[in-house]
């Protein structure tokens, strides 16, 4: 039973990194799309591209089991994400006709 | 296994200098991405730039991880998107706006055609690139004319080289007369230590602080004693009158003299220094002051002890006239003048005769007459150490023998000091 609960222990504390970075990546995730459907790519490319980099980057070191760096590079691409969708939100407001005046 | 060894250890190293020289290419990347924000890459390329900061990021990442070989690759992907970035950014921007229904034309100048960072507008230089401190003109190495080594930036003297002779070397001027004495250095035999010509330009000291300075000084580092005596040399004389008893226990340092009378000469050998002694060429005994004592019938001079009357023999025999008692105290004194006058070492005892007899007879005769008066002194007390007895004969006269009086002289007795 004492043995059971120690290996539970140890893949609790093994497990911690990726199912951390996984929650980061996942969150990444969302935020991309987000920015995509906000046309990030268009009115803010610098950000939208940075994300995108930093959620690729975040992937590859899982797949390298450097779990620190992916959470890392994930937290950055959730960061760039959510900025790319801001600019494109503001610069797609800037761009939209003004609502015509109401008639009486 | 040595093999195994030897290709580890090259793996190592070569992973050692990969890592180091994606570190370099880093910070050279870094630069460049500055300089391509300036130019206005963040309007003019995003994606670039974002790819090339990215790449930088991560390459730093895979450093800290030790992984060099993909940190890389990151570096290549970020110096190709960066170059991008900067060629992009180059003329991208609107060099002209129309304003609507207005015949204005606003020209907005924002390249950078050097790609140096610093927009056309503010680039003095805009087709040579750079850095902004110098208002994008490139900065042209400091020339040096002279050939000193130090250039002319920085070269107080641009045209005249620096001497090194290592005296303010730095400053680029040379000196000619590092210490400003009038004496140029190449003649100077201190050159860096200000003196008159006459010493060839060092300094006059005066080592040993005798008062007389090193230039005269013969003995430089010894202190003249002062004391008198040759006092100018500035080498002191610890024995001035060189008799081997220093100046310190000598009581006549300028006068030689034995150590038994402390250093003080005697002239008469009396055994009383000259300086006490009042008659200093004369010997005599202490009681006397150094003066010969007063005898009535001898003289005691420098070379013999003179006798105012003659010893008396008996005619033709080695016998002293018993009856005759000026004889007696004549030897009476002589045996006195010996005793007072230690320092007449030996003293012969002569015998003369007259030209009257036989020659051998005479000589014989003379012989006996001398060893009679050394045996006369003898029981009188003196040591027959200090004496001898020669018998001359008639060869030496002091007189002629063609007279009764001449012959009288020749007939005598002498004592001659022969050691003292």
């Amino acid at each position: 039973m004492k043995i059971a609960r120690a290996l539970m222990v140890l893949a609790a504390i093994g497990a911690c990194g990726p199912v951390q970075s996984t929650a980061y990546l996942m969150d990444a995730e969302v935020q991309i799309e987000a920015a995509r459907t906000a046309q990030a790519e268009r009115f803010a490319p610098y950000e939208w591209t940075a994300a995108n980099l930093y959620y690729r980057k975040a992937k590859e070191e899982v797949g390298y089991s450097d779990y620190e760096q992916a959470v890392d590079f994930a937290q950055k691409a959730q960061k760039f994400a959510t900025q790319a969708r801001d600019n494109a939100m503001k610069t797609t407001r800037k761009d939209e006709p003004a609502a015509p005046a109401r008639t009486p | 296994m040595t093999r195994a060894l030897v290709g580890l250890s090259l793996l190592a190293s070569v992973a050692c200098v990969s890592g180091a020289q994606v570190r370099a290419s880093a910070e050279v990347i870094k630069s460049d991405i500055e300089r391509a924000r300036r130019s206005g890459a963040m309007r003019c390329a995003p994606r670039e730039l974002a790819t090339a900061e990215a790449n930088l990021d991560f390459a730093y990442g895979e450093l800290a991880e030790g992984t060099a070989a993909r940190g890389a690759d990151h570096i290549k992907d970020a110096e190709a998107a960066v170059k991008k970035a900067i060629a992009l950014s180059r003329e991208c921007g609107p060099k002209q706006v129309m304003i609507k229904d207005t015949p204005v034309v606003v020209k907005i100048e924002t390249t950078d055609k050097d790609g140096d960072g610093v927009l056309d507008k503010d680039d003095k230089c805009p087709n040579l690139p750079g850095p902004p401190d110098n208002q994008g003109c490139p900065i042209e190495a400091p020339k040096d004319k002279d050939g000193d080594g130090i250039l002319d930036n920085v070269d107080k003297c641009p045209d005249t080289p620096e001497d090194k002779d290592g005296w303010q070397d730095e400053d680029g001027c040379p000196e000619p007369d590092n210490d400003n004495d009038g004496v140029l250095d190449g003649a100077d035999k201190c050159p860096n230590e200000p003196g008159p010509i006459e010493n060839i330009g060092c300094p006059i000291r005066d080592r040993d602080g005798d008062g007389i300075t090193d230039n005269v000084d013969k003995c430089p580092n010894e202190a003249e004693d002062k004391d008198g005596f040759e006092d100018e040399d500035g080498c002191p004389d610890l024995d001035n009158d060189k008799d081997g008893l220093p100046d310190v226990q000598d009581e006549c340092p300028n006068e030689a003299g034995p150590a038994e009378l402390k250093g003080c000469p005697d002239r008469d050998k009396d055994g009383l220094p000259d300086k006490v002694d009042a008659c200093p060429d004369q010997p005599g005994p202490p009681e006397e002051k150094g003066c010969p004592k007063k005898y009535n019938l001898v003289v005691v001079t420098k070379d013999k002890i003179e006798i105012k009357k003659q010893i008396k023999f008996l005619s033709g025999k080695a016998t002293i006239d018993p009856k005759d008692t000026i004889s007696a105290q004549v030897l009476s004194e002589v045996s006195q003048a010996l005793r007072d006058n230690v320092q007449i070492k030996k003293v012969r005892i002569e015998g003369h005769t007259d030209s009257v007899g036989d020659d051998a007879f005479n000589l014989k005769l003379s012989q006996n007459r001398a060893n009679t008066v050394m045996s006369a002194l003898i029981k009188l007390g003196v040591d027959p150490g200090r004496m001898e007895a020669v018998g001359y004969g008639e060869t030496r006269p002091i007189a002629s023998n063609a007279t009764s009086a001449g012959k009288a002289e020749n007939r005598r007795t002498e004592f001659n000091i022969v050691e003292q």
